[in-house]
Order: C-alpha cells, then structure tokens, then sequence
C-alpha cells in the first residue's frame, strides 16, 4: 500500500544513518523535530504511530519510544495513553506583572512541582523571588512576565 | 521506595522517580556518579532499555549529564550571573529550538529565558546561566 498523500515521510531527503555514533532514536528525534520545527507536522496534530514509525525508519520500537520521549521532554510532543502522540500545541500566555523589586530564574521544575502544577513534560517553570525572600514559581508554558513602568 | 513491576506506571518512570528524589533531596550531590547501566539494572532488577530510558528522562529534565568516559553524573548547576531586566520589558520560560540549543551550547533540559524589550528587540538567554534583577540605575521610563 502507498502512504496516504501529506505524509512525505519516505521522500524525506533525511534518513537514520545507523552507523552513525549518534544514537538511533537521537537521530529519529531529530528528525521529527526538524518536521514540527518547520511546520510540516503542524501543532495539534498526531505523530505516525510507533509502528509506522518502525516500519519506516527501520528501526526498532525500543528507539522510537525512546526518540518520542526525548521530544516529550523537551515539550515539543505530548503523549496521550491509548491514542498516540501529538504536536503540543503552545498556550495562550496571561500576563503576570512582576512584584516591584522582583527577580527571576528560568529552571525545570521538581518533580513534586511538576505534579502540582499539572505541567507537560518539557515545560519549565519561571521562580519569582521578591524582595522579601518570597518565592513563587509559575507554570513557563501559561505566563508572560512583565516589568510594570511605574513600580 | 522500590520499583514495582506490577504497578500501572512504567518501570523506566519509577526508576526516574527514584533516582530524582535521591538528586532532590541532596543523597545524590551535583558531581555525584548516578551509576553505571549494568550496576542500576541489577540493584533494581530491572532491564537495561527500561534504565537507559529512565536517564535519559533525567538527562532531559536538566538533572543529569552523561559524557564519555565518565559515564551519568549528577549535573553541577553552574553559577547564575544577573541580568537587568529593563521597565517595560516581559520575558517568557521556554524550551530552546534545536537550533539554540546548538548555538548556545545548551545541555539537554535547559530552558530559555526570551526577553522582549520595549523596543520589541529580543533576547534569547541560557536559562541556568541567568537571573533577571531589577533595573540597577533609574531608567528614564520610571516616574
């Protein structure tokens, strides 16, 4: 059977080079991020199932789990059990001011955050710290910090 | 807390957890060894896909680096130099492009900080490198 057209997979001018040192999955999370970076697989929509995955590529599952997790972590695709994985798509970000004499910090969050924030995989968390020492972290996919003109 | 192969979660998950919780808590300090493929996958009985799986979760949260010949450390956060954030800017948190990530030498599970100032430039900046501070010296947009 002929791949359903839109799918340009097999045409891809990329290939997984397996005697390459890279890894095998680092290469196939390269290439499916070279897809969503370039807007080939749009956000919101589905990845190609694991086993055409392995069929096409040529490798085994164990590599397209392990290159689709990759890609999980770095936020790009999101994984939902029983269906496949998707393109995430990126949230509508509020606005946030920052507390007058405030700083900031960009960093993963803890796993308990993690949990408690309700954050993807591959979501980072901005931590506010006031001039009081207070700290607040905010979930990095769902706020835009701004520094108010008059504090 | 052991690994449960009969739990509903997958036995890469727990190990992660596992191993997480030990970086968290400080059992494990930034420097420390986390311990070969072989040597995780015997002490938790579990195989060395499900391990090699788990650090690599690691490796992308930022909590972890594996280089040759040294094997999977526990990553040392480098220290944070400061940055002004001008009135009137805003910045974002957000996974680098692989291009950035390339560009700025990130390791895996680095976030950005992108910071768009009020003349609509843009800054991209290492997220384990910077903290952002308030404006040091009076800005003519202040009252």
């Amino acid at each position: 059977m002929h791949a359903p057209c839109g799918d340009e997979l097999v045409g891809s001018t990329l290939a997984i080079n397996l005697r390459s040192h890279t890894p095998v999955y680092v290469q196939l999370a390269e290439l499916l991020r070279q897809r969503i970076e370039a807007g080939d697989l749009e956000p919101g929509s589905a990845l190609p199932s694991e086993a055409r995955l392995t069929q096409e590529y040529g490798i085994g599952r164990e590599a397209v789990r392990m290159g689709i997790s990759l890609l999980r972590s770095e936020g790009l695709v999101r994984t939902v059990r029983g269906h496949g994985s998707y393109v995430r798509e990126a949230t509508q970000r509020r606005k946030v001011e920052l507390v007058a004499g405030g700083s900031v910090i960009a960093r993963m969050p803890t796993g308990r955050e993690r949990q408690s924030l309700n954050l993807d995989e591959g979501v980072p968390v901005l931590e506010v710290r006031d001039v009081q020492g207070g700290v607040e972290v905010l979930p990095g996919d769902e706020v835009e910090l701004t520094r108010p003109r008059s504090e | 807390m052991t690994i449960d192969p009969r739990s509903h979660m997958p036995v890469y998950m727990q190990l992660a957890n596992l191993i997480r919780e030990q970086i968290e808590s400080g059992e494990l300090s930034p420097g420390a060894a986390v311990g070969s493929e072989m040597r995780l996958s015997q002490e938790h009985g579990i195989g060395r896909d499900a391990v090699r799986m788990a650090v690599a979760l690691l490796r992308s949260e930022g909590l972890v680096t594996t280089a040759r010949p040294f094997g999977t450390r526990v990553r040392e956060v480098p220290q944070r130099r400061q940055v002004e954030l001008a009135v009137g800017s805003s910045v974002i948190a957000r996974m680098p492009t692989s291009d950035e990530r390339r560009r700025m030498q990130l390791d895996e599970g680095v976030p950005v900080l992108e910071v768009r100032s009020p003349d609509g430039k843009v800054d991209v900046l290492a997220g384990d490198e910077v903290e952002l501070i308030p404006p040091l010296s009076p800005t003519g947009h202040e009252e």
